[in-house]
């Protein structure tokens, strides 16, 4: 056709069989985009079904120690942000303290007049490496626990939606049932080092 | 460590062992929060990484860091405010278990239920009570599961990719 159009003496922009070319063309695009985007679609599920079967048979050593080690870093991330929090606690509690006791003793104030104390300044933000303070009882809390915590999960929600199983068309449940088990058994580890830290902090 | 009872953790551990229905009433109250809040983080980590894979409209690639860290502070996000009223109930039973000490094993009728504590919750500061420190609680859990969920799939991958 566009031979034909070549050879043709008139303007065949303005033609009709333009106009049909052009249709042609961009229905041409439309499915080679169309066919482009199926083929990676197709890939990308072939790759995430290949990632899912190998996950799957990951030995579980292998999930233990990454749910280990991502609660270590994890725990590197948060623990200053919670220690931080302690520290601000504590200090507000200690200024409660103490403008409660100035105020249940008025007498020592010299006169009336007299301002009653400023409170102190605001809590300001101590060096790092004393936001660190603490760091390994709270690694050793939560990193085998979170290592069983996952481990257990994976487990238990590998057998509830296996075929046949009970939860096997019912994922949210699988995923509660399964996550609440995983955390039973966690804090059957993490209780004991929780007392232990707390019996070091009285 | 700062300073008190223990001084060390071998001595913690022996005052720990000294008061089992302590620890035990620590780690059972402990339990109607982790457990709640291990289940709901997980599920919707889950879940919105499967809506993501199933909505044609989502064209990236949910299996990265970002994504991954994303779902999970989703899912911290919702599962500390929805455990926050058990978190606020839990934290009044391990105080006033430690404020105790040794009286609580001594009078076993002394030791306060979940449910005793809530009422006494509702009556002194209503339901708005339960919710006390949701935003902080939040903000904490939030990047702290993100971060966990995120990195525990991305170290899988890798481990996958290394061929184990």
């Amino acid at each position: 056709m566009k031979r034909r159009l070549a050879s043709e003496p008139n303007d065949y922009n303005s033609s009709a069989s333009f106009d049909e070319l052009q249709s042609l063309e961009l229905r041409f695009e439309l499915q080679t985009n169309r066919r482009k985007s199926a083929i990676a679609l197709a890939r990308q599920l072939r790759e995430r079904e290949q990632l899912l079967a190998g996950l799957k048979a990951q030995p579980l050593p292998i999930v233990y120690g990454a749910a280990a080690l991502a609660s270590v870093g994890s725990t590197l991330v948060m623990h200053p942000v919670d220690t931080f929090k302690t520290l601000q606690i504590t200090a507000a509690s200690a200024a409660e303290a103490e403008a409660k006791a100035a105020a249940a003793k008025p007498s020592k104030r010299k006169s009336a007049s007299e301002p009653a104390p400023l409170g102190k300044p605001p809590f300001a933000l101590p060096p790092l490496h004393e936001l660190y303070v603490g760091l390994l009882p709270n690694l050793v809390k939560e990193a085998p626990s979170s290592a069983l915590y996952l481990g257990i999960y994976e487990l238990v929600r590998s057998g509830l939606m296996a075929p046949g199983a009970p939860f096997e068309t019912a994922p949210l449940l699988a995923y509660l049932v399964a996550g609440a088990a995983g955390e039973f058994v966690g804090s059957v580890i993490r209780a004991p080092v929780r007392a232990v830290q707390l019996e070091e902090k009285l | 460590m700062q300073s008190g009872f223990a001084s060390s953790p071998a001595e913690a551990f022996g005052q720990v062992l000294d008061k089992p229905s302590q620890l035990l009433t620590a780690w059972s109250s402990s339990l109607w929060r982790d457990v709640p809040m291990g289940a709901v983080q997980i599920a919707v980590f889950e879940l919105a990484k499967a809506y993501c894979i199933n909505s044609p409209e989502f064209a990236a690639n949910v299996n990265t860091l970002p994504a991954e860290a994303a779902f999970g502070a989703l899912g911290g996000l919702i599962g500390a405010v929805l455990t926050t009223p058990a978190d606020v109930v839990t934290t009044r039973i391990i105080t006033a278990s430690e404020e105790q000490g040794e009286a609580v094993e001594a009078d076993s009728g002394g030791e306060v239920g979940p449910l005793e504590v809530a009422l006494s919750v509702l009556q002194e500061s209503g339901p708005s009570g339960f919710f006390v420190g949701v935003s902080s609680r939040a903000l904490y859990w939030a990047p702290a599961i993100g971060i966990f969920l995120s990195l525990y799939c991305s170290l899988r991958q890798t481990a996958f990719n290394l061929g184990m």
